[in-house]
């Protein structure tokens, strides 16, 4: 029995708990959703059941749409979190209610119970009460209950939630053997990876209301197709690496390609995922089976069962910021090395050299642009800013309008439907997303429930009254958890970019997100740093710092630094230089703070005449 | 478990086993009942003594067995219910005010005056109850004026005993030799301060006696004579020189009637006139309306020197106006509750 | 049951321990015990002999099977009435629902002659309502209906205060299993959520029973008290009273008692068996 979901949406109030999901599933596999709590894959399954019915989209079990049919009519075996056994009947009574609700007679349905008894372990349990049972006991009298009257299709809602980990390893056991006995097609949701990889022929994730990716188990954790479903699924080390002929550049080491495998095109960037366990680490060079990385020291080292998870600092390296175990230095490389595997130096402090035994290339991602336009000619200007820099990174476009009041609603629509078509002239990836509310709020929450990378707004600029950053720029600008990008002028190609650079420290994975625009749009970038009468040594170093992860992306930086009024300094550099992008940092999250009249960043933008990208300034440790 | 289930079931066949007779479909309406709303001194004379007479009597006549329901209270409360719906064929009051009342309210449609004896069916005086030995030497409601006496009285404003005992004591200020509305007003209060207890009916200010509260309760005689019959009565009868005798109308309920029961009705009421039905009342304690000789066969009757009825006061509405609401509720009240 | 108290502190409390738990009988004999004790004193005072002639008398009989049966009844009426309210509003969501639930438990909070009183001025041959159905011939007051109209009314909540929580408690999933299995809203109610609510309905079902029993205010002014027809035991013991027979009051009295300390008893019996005593 297939089971086939098309465009599944469905929305609670305004919340989107599935978003467009398509996904087969094949006669009797084992399905797995994997997804954090809230991701909409219990509501996926549900939905299957048909507990709940979705918004848009179809739901068919071999080409048949089910849609209308109720619970009772699908013929589906449902497992609940909470087993919700029938408390006032015996483990036979409960197993055999569905034989009994179909009329089976007394006769067959004893002969059945007795069977699914034996199939589940428990031979004789029939007359006992739920109450009397383990839990353990009592999640296999609910699978037995789910399959007793033969259902097409086997669902189970995270059913190892409350036990401890020996049984849920038992069951687990059970469960596949049960499944490899019956041949049911089956779909499980779980939040627990093991669960999921011990189990499922095939897995699903998902993340907020999204499915991210599906395969086989094997198949996602060693080759997904994002940096997201990598890390998901476990430790990651990521690169960027440079192609040159057969050989990926990271840092100054060379990874050649796997044979086989069809290169890149040689200058273009590349991610290269690198588990822990794919990397080793040895005395000494020789040692090494993969290829030399780098030298560096062991920072920790943890012995966990069968392996040594450790922190590797690596000169030279440098990791994009992601999930390693827990660390967020991006020159530390997280590696395991198996215990079986020879011996080598577990020891903190002690000097070793590192190698990489087997990459993943993950294919390209640009950048995901969400711009909003209001139907004025600032929202104009932002839209082409979003075109073409979506254009640049080969990325995708959502382009949402807000409705205040709903007599503007005919004319947002209008206006979305219109800038939509202008935008899928130059790139294909483009959405639209309609709100009604206020204009920031909704905007704020489109970005918490979608990923983006960058929020484009339109802003009077110079141009607009003293009070404007009380407006939808000044909050979105401050509450994003991404840049936002204001563009009060009309559309320019980024040629030069100046990024100012102050004492307080800006995210490191923002830093690169100007490295990036900056590689993407062949732009160049200028450091500068006012420093007040006196001089302060400390901003000196840090925009060392930061000339120092852009250098590492491959970029040439220029530096400048002048003595002066912050404000004015910033805006006679930023004309004189005919620069086109600016960069300033932003304090995060609280409005009054960030824009008091007497911060740097508000009066440069009120004075301002040419695009800013604002990012946000790290609270102070 | 199933212990408890046997007996459970078996509580529950019993309950409706011994439930069952209940459930007899309602006669109600139907022409072979009577319902009978009576004040409570009545109780038993009518119960145990009128009823099975007239029920032998009308089989005897006319081969139908006649069902009664009855329900005693004090007449005021009578009288709210019968107004409420009380599905009453016949009301015995202790007073005609509460017919009065009926009347207004258009459940009583015909002028029951007309009828013989107004509608009276007995009368009984108004005495006082004392303790054995009489220790206070209460014999006239003016010596319950004296502080120190506690006096157990109906209440006005349910009982109709109440209100023949406020009509006896206003009487016995005003109607003597030297005696004035303005002496029964100061006795009245006087007297009013000695109160103790109110009983909701002239019944229920008995029980109150008997649980030994007061030195003296004002109620019918015929409350006494009832139990001096029986040989049981632990007290002493004080009979005032001048008292009142309260006399007790039946009338038929119009409303509740239906015309095919009304000549039952009206052989009932009849038959309360009868000498038959006369001789039972003064067997119980209450004397004749029809024939003053036939309290003789009684031989707990007292004599009353003084007797004297509500026309005395210009009859039953006046006699409300000036002495229950003009005295005693808007100024006796008003002063004993200071 | 375990004796918590260990031996040093026994010593330690003893002269306390017996003063304060002689002050508790002390109080509580005089209030509680004392006067169901003097129901019984005074019912057999002129010897068991005159009890039992009291207890068979017409009015008395009538009386206690009245009770019985209104109480009967009044508890399988307000068992539906209490389950089918508890369903619909676990289930649905409607307008108004949550002054509307706590109106339905304002019963318990109106004293019951109030009750009888306002049913009274509402469905009497005079009320607000009653004037235009006592033509039609329907005249519950004063009758057997009005009767169970009030205890009806009166029980409610505690019907529903028994049946609502447990109602509630149980899972969405509950129904939801029954679902997939096939079973139809109907079947799921009357094999799954029905039985699940055996309990509750039976305390439900005691205490409803319990409180008619002895429901006095309301049954005295819809009732009418009409000897042998509308007149319940209560209101057989009050007329009784009132009418200076003591001892058929009591007797009748004494019945009561004797079945409320039997309800009592088994209620205390069944919650005990439902949560253990942890004495």
């Amino acid at each position: 029995m297939s089971i086939l979901l098309r465009n599944i949406l469905k929305m609670y109030g305004e919340q989107t708990v599935v978003n467009e999901v398509n996904l087969e599933i094949f006669p009797g596999e084992l399905f797995v959703l994997l997804g954090a709590s809230g991701s909409g894959k219990t509501t996926i399954l549900r939905m299957i059941a048909g507990l709940v019915s979705p918004d848009r989209g179809e739901i068919l079990f071999r080409d048949r749409v089910m849609n209308a049919l109720t619970p009772q009519e699908r013929n589906v075996g449902f497992v609940f979190q909470n087993y919700s056994l029938f408390r006032h009947m015996t483990v036979a009574e409960n197993i055999g209610f569905g034989l009994r609700i179909r009329g089976t007679s007394r006769k067959e349905r004893d002969e059945k119970i007795n069977r699914l008894l034996d199939l589940i372990g428990l031979p004789g349990f029939g007359h006992r009460y739920p109450s009397q049972l383990s839990g353990g006991q009592q999640q296999r009298v609910a699978v037995a209950r789910a399959l007793a009257y033969e259902p097409q299709v086997l669902l189970l809602d995270e059913p190892f939630g409350a036990l401890d980990l020996k049984t849920r390893m038992q069951l687990r056991q059970s469960l596949k053997q049960i499944h490899r006995q019956l041949g049911v097609t089956t779909v499980m949701v779980t939040h627990d990876q093991t669960d999921a990889f011990e189990l499922g022929d095939r897995i699903g994730i998902m993340e907020r209301g999204k499915l991210l990716a599906t395969g086989e188990p094997s198949d996602i954790y060693k080759r997904p197709k994002s940096e997201y479903v990598a890390q998901f699924l476990g430790a990651a080390n990521f690169f960027t690496g440079i192609m040159q002929e057969r050989n990926i550049q990271i840092g100054s080491s060379f990874l050649p390609l796997p044979e086989g495998a069809a290169p890149p095109e040689k200058g273009e960037r590349v991610q290269v995922l690198v588990r822990p366990e794919q990397l080793e680490i040895a005395s000494y060079r020789e040692e090494l089976r993969g290829t030399y990385l780098g030298e560096g020291e062991i920072r920790d080292c943890l012995f966990i069962g069968g392996f040594h998870r450790m922190t590797v600092h690596v000169s030279g390296v440098v990791r994009s910021i992601t999930s390693g175990f827990g660390d967020t230095d991006p020159t530390n490389l997280s590696v395991q090395m198996a215990s079986g595997q020879g011996s080598y130096p577990t020891g903190q402090g002690e000097k070793v050299v590192v190698g990489v035994t087997s990459f993943h290339i993950l294919p390209y991602q640009g950048l995901h642009i969400l711009v909003g336009i209001d139907g004025s000619e600032h929202g104009e200007h932002a839209l082409q800013f979003a075109v073409y820099l979506s254009k640049k990174t080969q990325g995708r476009l959502t382009i949402i309008g807000v409705a205040e009041r709903f007599l503007e609603e005919t004319k947002a629509r209008e206006g979305l439907a219109q800038a939509s078509q202008a935008a899928q002239k130059q790139i294909q990836e483009v959405a639209t997303a309609y709100r009604r509310g206020h204009p920031a709020e909704e905007i704020l929450n489109e970005t918490e429930q979608n990923l983006y990378d960058l929020v484009i707004l339109g802003t009077r600029g110079r141009h607009a009254p003293s009070r404007f950053l009380g407006s939808t720029a000044a909050r979105v600008s401050v509450n994003a958890p991404v840049p936002t990008l204001l563009t009060p002028t009309p559309f320019q190609d980024f040629k030069r970019i100046l990024v100012c650079i102050s004492s307080e420290r800006v995210r490191k994975s923002d830093i690169r997100f100007v490295g990036r625009i900056a590689r993407n749009t062949d732009a160049g970038v200028t450091l500068f740093h006012v420093s007040p009468e006196g001089g302060e040594k400390e901003g000196y170093f840090y925009l060392q710092e930061v000339r120092q992860i852009l250098q590492n992306l491959g970029l040439r930086v220029e530096t400048k630094i002048a003595e002066g009024e912050i404000v004015s300094t910033i805006l006679k550099e930023a004309y004189e230089g005919s620069y086109d992008l600016l960069v300033l940092g932003t304090r995060v999250g609280n409005l009054r703070e960030a824009f008091l009249t007497n911060s740097v960043t508000s009066q440069v933008l009120s004075q301002v005449d040419r695009p800013v990208l604002i990012l946000h300034i790290r609270p102070p440790m | 478990m199933t212990l408890s289930k046997i007996i459970a079931a078996l509580c529950f066949l019993l309950l409706i086993a011994y439930t069952w007779p209940i459930v007899i479909p309602e006669a109600g309406r139907s022409s072979n009942t009577l319902v009978i709303y009576g004040f409570s001194i009545l109780e038993e004379v009518v119960t145990a003594g009128i009823l099975p007479a007239f029920q032998k009597r009308w089989k005897e006549q006319t081969g139908q067995e006649i069902r009664f329901y009855t329900s005693f209270a004090g007449s005021g409360t009578v009288m709210n219910q019968i107004r409420f719906g009380a599905p009453a064929d016949v009301a015995l009051f202790s007073n005609a005010l509460d017919a009065y009342r009926l009347k207004g309210a258009g459940l009583i449609r015909h002028d029951w005056t007309a009828s013989p004896h107004k509608g009276i069916i007995n009368r009984t005086p108004i005495i006082l109850i004392v303790r054995k030995g009489n220790p206070k030497g209460l014999s006239r409601f003016q010596d319950l004026e004296r502080p120190g006496v506690g006096i157990v009285h109906p209440d006005p404003q349910t009982s109709g005993g109440a209100l023949w005992a406020l009509l006896a004591e206003y009487g016995a200020f005003d109607l003597p030799e030297g005696g004035s509305a303005a002496a029964a007003r100061e006795g009245m209060l006087r007297l009013w301060k000695n109160v103790i207890v109110l009983g909701s009916s002239a019944r229920a200010a008995r029980t109150q006696f008997e649980m030994g509260f007061g030195d003296a309760l004002i109620t019918y005689e015929q409350e006494a004579v009832k139990d001096l019959t029986r040989g049981k009565f632990n007290h002493q009868v004080a009979v005032p020189d001048w008292t009142i005798y309260s006399e007790h109308p039946a009338i038929a309920i119009d409303r509740n009637v239906p015309p095919e029961k009304a000549p039952l009705v009206q052989a009932f009421l009849d038959f309360l006139w009868t000498e038959e039905a006369q001789k039972i009342f003064v067997q119980y304690g209450f004397r004749s309306i029809t024939d003053e000789r036939l309290d003789a066969e009684n031989p707990y009757f007292s004599t009353v020197p003084h007797p004297f009825t509500v026309e005395a006061f210009g009859g039953w509405p006046r006699a409300n106006a000036d002495i229950v609401e003009g005295l005693w509720r808007n100024q006796i009240l008003e002063e004993v509750h200071r | 049951m375990n004796n918590t108290l260990s031996l040093p502190r026994v010593r330690l409390r003893l002269p306390w321990r017996g003063m304060l738990i002689s002050i508790l009988f002390l109080i509580l004999f005089p209030l509680l015990i004392m006067p169901i004790g003097a129901i019984f004193v005074f019912a057999t005072r002129d010897g068991l002999s005159r009890f039992i002639h009291a207890l068979t008398g017409e009015g008395a009989q009538f009386a206690l099977r009245l009770s019985l049966f209104v109480a009967m009844i009044t508890s399988l009426l307000n068992s539906i009435l209490g389950t089918l309210t508890a369903y619909i509003f676990a289930n649905y969501r409607f307008p108004a629902k949550r002054p509307l639930g706590i109106l339905i438990n304002l019963p318990v909070a109106i004293p019951t002659v109030v009750v009888g009183t306002s049913l009274l001025l509402l469905w009497g041959p005079i009320g607000l309502v009653g004037r235009y159905f006592d033509p039609l011939g329907f005249r519950p007051m004063f009758a057997i209906g009005g009767i169970l109209l009030a205890h009806v009314f009166v029980t409610f909540p505690y019907m529903l205060g028994a049946v609502k929580p447990v109602l509630d408690e149980l899972e969405v999933t509950y129904e939801e299993a029954a679902y997939t299995m096939g079973a139809g809203r109907l079947k799921t109610f009357w094999y799954v959520i029905l039985p699940s609510l055996r309990g509750a309905l039976f305390t439900g079902t005691l205490l409803t029973f319990a409180h008619s029993l002895g429901e006095f205010g309301a049954t005295v002014m819809v009732s009418g008290n009409l000897r042998l027809r509308t007149q319940t035991a209560p209101l057989y013991i009050f007329s009784q009273f009132e009418a200076g027979n003591i001892e058929a009051a009591n007797a009748v009295a004494a019945v009561l008692a004797i079945l409320s300390f039997i309800i009592f008893f088994v209620l205390l019996h069944v919650t005990e068996r439902e949560q253990p005593d942890e004495a």
